[in-house]
């Protein structure tokens, strides 16, 4: 057995030596396949990041009715601070408020004169965990708190939550259905470009077989070769995503819209998984392609 | 007297390509250590007999048994395993062009299940038993070698894993004539070491090699095996001065004329 499978690595790389042309075609097939592949994991993990993080402090404003004693107030804001999703909770006292309003009306504050600093209700800030699912999972509480004893309003960010939360629901779906083109349409190349490899070499297939080789004996090398390949393809693609990672990043920090948000390189079970698929879908596509000359 | 194991037996067999008739009602029994020469003309049968003996090819009708086993009715699965009891020279010769000599008779010897230092060792017997040397050779593609070269890389490919049976279509057809002899005698030697063999040639310096060693003649034509000569033990054959080819075809006359066509 270990014989076998030393005969096996060694000639699969004397045949990767033979046929350096060929190593390389199988290598840059599966590079460009995983490299897209990586592209789209990306795009998608990036994409989703970025529209999270417009999510970040999302505030919503609860006003208690005039009259709201502020133990009561408090009361509330205590209720709020305990609901999923709910960073902090800022209660804004009547003065607190009207200095406010003062300070958004600027220029036209003299509007405010005459206008009591007691006239304006409690009101009740509370600030979002960041991300928009935390908005969402927040909302239907907040809905509920309108028809509480002592609120006179919510004001909800719904509608801006929900268009969000669907263009990053959408995102993700367009990605995931991208994501399994794009690594069909790898397949189909990789596959083809092994088939090709293989089909130059039916001749050596066919003498072994003559000589009594077994499949096994045959496609052994082959599957080494293909794996070789595979791996090599990965390793070029994530040395490619890597690359252009590192550009995006760079451009993304002289970017003031994109600041905020730092571009995420792939996370460690997709650098595996593009290694995995690179190193098995070759192997794969190169033991099938073999298996058809060997039965042949 | 010693019992014989009959090793190759066909059974009324025979084989078609389309509408051409390629074997017609062929019987022959092959007994252990025996060898066997074929005869007969280009197209009468000879190598699509070996190549139903292979497991290349399968009968139409009637029964090809190698050692008990009914080569036609091998799976898939087993062929590889008759095989490697088998050492097969090809006419068109089947070397792997792109590797050298010795890898192309090594990969054989790591088929039959040696290990790489075993099968090394047998690698450069077996070159040099047909006059090659692995090192001169090594860093020539066979298919860089001279045809003759080719062909003795195929005989000692076929003889490398030591197999029970030996089998060659034509296996001095591009040797001349002192390589032939020398051939003619390793093929001899394997007969003495026990090895059933088979060679089908029309090379009359073969048939007349083979006469001289008392190994078993049958000549085809048409896909028929018309006559078979008697083993030596019988009526042992003279080394005709006139070629072998000429006598087979006075055979064939002596047959049609018992048979009552002539």
């Amino acid at each position: 057995m270990r014989e076998a499978l030393e005969r096996a690595v060694v000639e699969g790389l004397r045949a990767m030596r033979r046929a350096p042309l060929q190593q390389a075609v199988g290598i840059g097939a599966v590079a460009v396949a995983l490299t897209l592949l990586g592209l789209v994991l990306l795009l998608g993990e990036n994409g989703s990041r970025a529209l999270s993080a417009w999510g970040r402090g999302v505030q919503m404003t609860v006003y208690l009715e005039d009259g709201v004693q502020p133990a009561r107030a408090r009361q509330i804001a205590d209720l709020l601070g305990r609901l999923p999703g709910v960073e902090r909770v800022e209660t804004i006292e009547p003065r607190e408020a009207w200095r406010r309003l003062r300070k958004s009306l600027g220029d036209h504050a003299d509007l405010l004169e005459g206008v009591e600093e007691t006239m304006l209700p409690i009101s009740i800030e509370v600030t979002l965990q960041p991300g928009i699912a935390e908005a969402l999972r927040a909302d239907p509480a907040f809905e509920r708190l309108r028809h509480h004893p002592g609120v006179e309003d919510v004001e909800l960010m719904r509608d801006w939550v929900r268009r969000v939360a669907l263009l990053i629901e959408l995102l993700e779906r367009v990605g995931l259905v991208l994501a399994a083109v794009v690594g069909a349409a790898c397949l189909f190349v990789v596959g083809a470009t092994m088939r090709l490899g293989v089909a130059a070499r039916r001749e050596e297939i066919e003498v072994l077989k003559l000589v009594g080789a077994t499949d096994g004996f045959v496609a052994a090398p082959f599957l080494v070769e293909g794996a070789a390949q595979g791996l090599g393809g990965a390793v070029v693609a994530l040395a490619t995503l890597f690359g252009l990672h590192h550009t995006a990043a760079d451009l993304a920090l002289r970017t003031e819209a994109l600041r905020g948000a730092p571009l995420a390189f792939l996370h460690g079970w997709e650098i595996v998984l593009l290694v995995v698929l690179g190193l098995a879908g070759a192997a794969a596509a190169s033991a099938l392609a073999v298996g058809r000359y060997a039965r042949g | 007297m010693v019992a014989v194991n009959t090793v190759i037996e066909l059974v009324q067999v025979w084989k078609r390509y389309g509408g051409v008739v390629a074997l017609e009602d062929v019987s022959l029994e092959v007994d252990e250590g025996e060898a066997v020469l074929l005869e007969g003309p280009s197209g009468s049968g000879k190598s699509t007999l070996l190549r139903l003996l292979y497991g290349v090819e399968r009968a139409d009708d009637g029964m090809v048994r190698i050692c008990d086993r009914e080569v036609s009715k091998l799976q898939r699965s087993a062929l590889p395993f008759l095989r490697r009891n088998i050492g097969m020279v090809f006419q068109d010769l089947k070397l792997l062009a792109d590797r050298s000599a010795a890898e192309n008779v090594a990969v054989a010897a790591e088929i039959v299940g040696l290990g790489w230092r075993e099968a090394r060792r047998r690698t450069e017997l077996a070159l040099g038993a047909v006059g090659l040397s692995a090192t001169a050779t090594a860093t020539v593609p066979a298919g860089k070698l001279s045809l003759g070269e080719q062909q003795r890389v195929a005989i000692a490919r076929a003889i490398v894993g030591s197999p029970a049976i030996l089998l060659g279509d034509e296996p001095t057809g591009m040797l001349d004539d002192e390589q032939t002899e020398n051939l003619l005698e390793l093929f001899d030697l394997q007969r003495n070491r026990g090895v059933t063999m088979i060679v089908a040639t029309h090379n009359p310096r073969v048939a007349a090699f083979a006469a001289e060693r008392g190994w078993r003649r049958v000549l085809m034509e048409d896909g028929a095996a018309v006559v078979s000569s008697p083993p030596p033990a019988e009526a042992p054959l003279v080394v005709a001065e006139t070629p072998p080819s000429v006598e087979a075809v006075a055979w064939a006359d002596v047959l049609r004329v018992m048979r009552g066509r002539g």
